[in-house]
């Protein structure tokens, strides 16, 4: 890899902490730089000692903090081509976040770098990484290898294990004040969405969807409770929302969101390939519907035959004790 | 004002018919929003196969006035950077626009590579996954959601920016306009017509294969609750 040494974490944030999936991007940096014995550097747009401090605890052995504000899309992709220019990293990770995918393309188009975009995993093979990433189809995996450097990849939120921290874990703190041309975008405000949380479901970890056998409005109210109970979102098919009962932000599905959570409980949904291709990459899929033909029988890892309005609150009663809830 | 959108025909899909990309559709609708208000010219552009051209007419039915489709043999299985090097060629090739606009991501590949990275080749400011946009004397002002954030966002133009689906409804076609667009002759330019160099038309990502990964084994049928409750227990799954 000639002169390009360590791997970087971009570290997007959100009231002034690192993003989540900045701290599972983290985890793949450490296992990348482990095999090279190259270090972790993360770049944030922060100067509060906390974030640097989470950074830190999450794996990264070098903080590059930028002035908070020159983060996004333009002055972001000026700002992290000047100090890859500078400290040439090997690889690049940038969370698949709105913000990140526009960086990552931003980088990609300026500097001619190849992008491996929406990985699972990223594997040394000799001197190349192997990167991970489902098929478009979304029943396979892939392995993609880019050719260029440095390498660009980006991570869904929760598509990597989130690593463990490490409480003490300090590193070293370095101050960068890039000098910027005057940009012509500008942030106009920004303010905290309202029940933002209730539709975040590409973040979540665990979501409880509902299809044509959850039948109205009403029968959603019991995927709500089991999702409250589970600490998670509700989600729906494209039919469910077609038909009114829920809205739009809760689609999954190739014509809705994109879902990795680590669990996915399908009630009444048949399993159409355009709802699979939304949530197939899902670590561990239950499936609850009176029709023992749904499709969905064939991708669910667990299957109850029965009907939802029964099986749902039974759940919901059980959880609530296991749970202490 | 000039504008120009860029499109794209998303692959067939066990049961979901090849479209115009759903993000697309409200793009072109953002779009047809502007030309309504401010007057000017609305061109739409893909790189796709012969048959892409379909999504064009759908286009000019909507009200674009012209289209350009770049196909070409050789491009066929170009990654997101390559795609993104000849829309910014076929672009530059049609003249200079003030507003480029497309859909934010594909619903096959969801990447949302492609339009940052035709923003950065034809040196555009981006205002990316808006859901709502408006125009005033030259400033773009867009809304996005940025979890837990909603932002609001802009810049002067011209500029590129991106258009998440759901943003808007789409219009559709009314008649006259079909039948105007069914006969639209629409230019085919291949990529020599372009002007690229050949390097530049190498993806610089390979796919190295494909596999069924290991995972847990589908298809295990439980007949009660407690049995489900125990399972994901032991799957580590709850919290």
């Amino acid at each position: 890899m000639e002169n390009f040494r360590d791997v970087w974490v971009i570290a997007e944030t959100v009231d002034g902490q690192p993003r989540r999936v900045a701290l599972e991007l983290l985890g793949l940096a450490r296992k990348l730089a482990k095999e090279k014995a190259w270090r972790v550097t993360a770049v944030v747009p922060e100067d509060n000692l906390e974030a640097v401090r989470i950074l830190m605890a999450y794996g990264a052995d070098l903080v590059l903090q930028v002035p908070a504000g020159q983060f996004h899309a333009d002055a972001g992709a000026l700002v992290i081509e000047g100090l890859m220019e500078k400290y040439k990293p090997a690889v690049v990770l940038i969370g698949s976040t709105p913000e990140g995918r526009t960086l990552a393309g931003l980088l990609s188009g300026k500097l001619g770098l190849g992008v491996a975009a929406d990985v699972r995993n990223g594997l040394w093979n000799g001197e190349q990484i192997l990167w991970l990433r489902p098929a478009f189809d979304g029943k396979a995996m892939a392995t993609v290898s880019i050719a260029s450097l440095p390498q660009l990849a980006t991570a869904r939120p929760g598509a990597l294990p989130l690593p463990q921290q490490q409480a003490g874990r300090t590193g070293e703190l370095r101050t960068e004040t890039p000098a910027l041309p005057e940009l012509r975008t500008l942030l106009v405000e920004a303010m905290r969405t309202p029940r933002a949380e209730d539709t975040n479901l590409e973040e979540a970890r665990i979501i409880v969807s509902g299809g044509r056998g959850v039948g109205s409005p009403k029968g959603f109210e019991q995927l709500y409770e089991l999702a409250a109970v589970l600490g998670g979102v509700v989600g729906a098919s494209r039919v469910a929302v077609d038909e009114g009962w829920i809205s739009y932000d809760h689609q999954v599905g190739v014509t809705g969101k994109t879902v990795a959570p680590k669990l996915y409980i399908a009630c009444g949904i048949s399993g159409a390939a355009p709802h699979v291709g939304g949530m197939g990459n899902s670590d561990v899929i239950v499936a609850i519907n009176s029709d023992p033909q749904a499709p969905i029988f064939e991708i669910a890892h667990y299957g109850i035959v029965g009907d939802l309005n029964q099986v749902v609150p039974e759940l919901t009663k059980e959880l609530k004790e296991i749970l202490h809830k | 004002m000039e504008i120009l959108v860029l499109v794209k025909q998303t692959k067939e899909w066990e049961g979901l018919p090849a479209m115009l990309n759903p993000a697309d559709q409200n793009a072109l609708e953002a779009a047809l929003q502007m030309k309504d208000r401010f007057g000017g010219k609305l061109t739409v552009l893909t790189m796709g196969p012969a048959g892409a051209e379909s999504i064009l007419k759908e286009c000019l039915a909507r009200g674009a006035d012209s289209a350009v489709l770049v196909q070409d043999d050789a491009l066929a299985g170009s990654d997101t950077l390559v795609t993104a090097r000849v829309l910014a060629a076929a672009a530059k090739k049609l003249g200079a626009f003030d507003l480029v606009i497309a859909g934010a991501q594909s619903i096959d590949g969801a990447t949302g590579q492609v339009g940052p990275k035709v923003a950065a080749l034809l040196g555009l400011p981006i205002l990316a996954y808006a859901r709502e946009l408006s125009l005033e004397e030259n400033i773009l002002k867009i809304v996005r959601d940025n979890n837990p954030l909603t932002e609001t966002w802009q810049t002067r133009l011209p500029a590129l920016c991106t258009v998440v689906q759901g943003a808007n409804k789409p219009r559709s076609a009314i008649l006259k306009n079909k039948l105007a667009a069914n006969r639209a002759q629409i230019p085919v330019w291949t990529a020599a017509d372009l002007g690229l160099e050949a390097s530049a038309l190498v993806s610089p990502s390979t796919v190295a294969g494909a596999w069924k990964p290991q995972k847990a084994a589908v298809g295990t049928k439980l007949t009660s609750v407690k049995e489900l409750v125990k399972v994901l227990m032991e799957q580590k799954v709850l919290s």
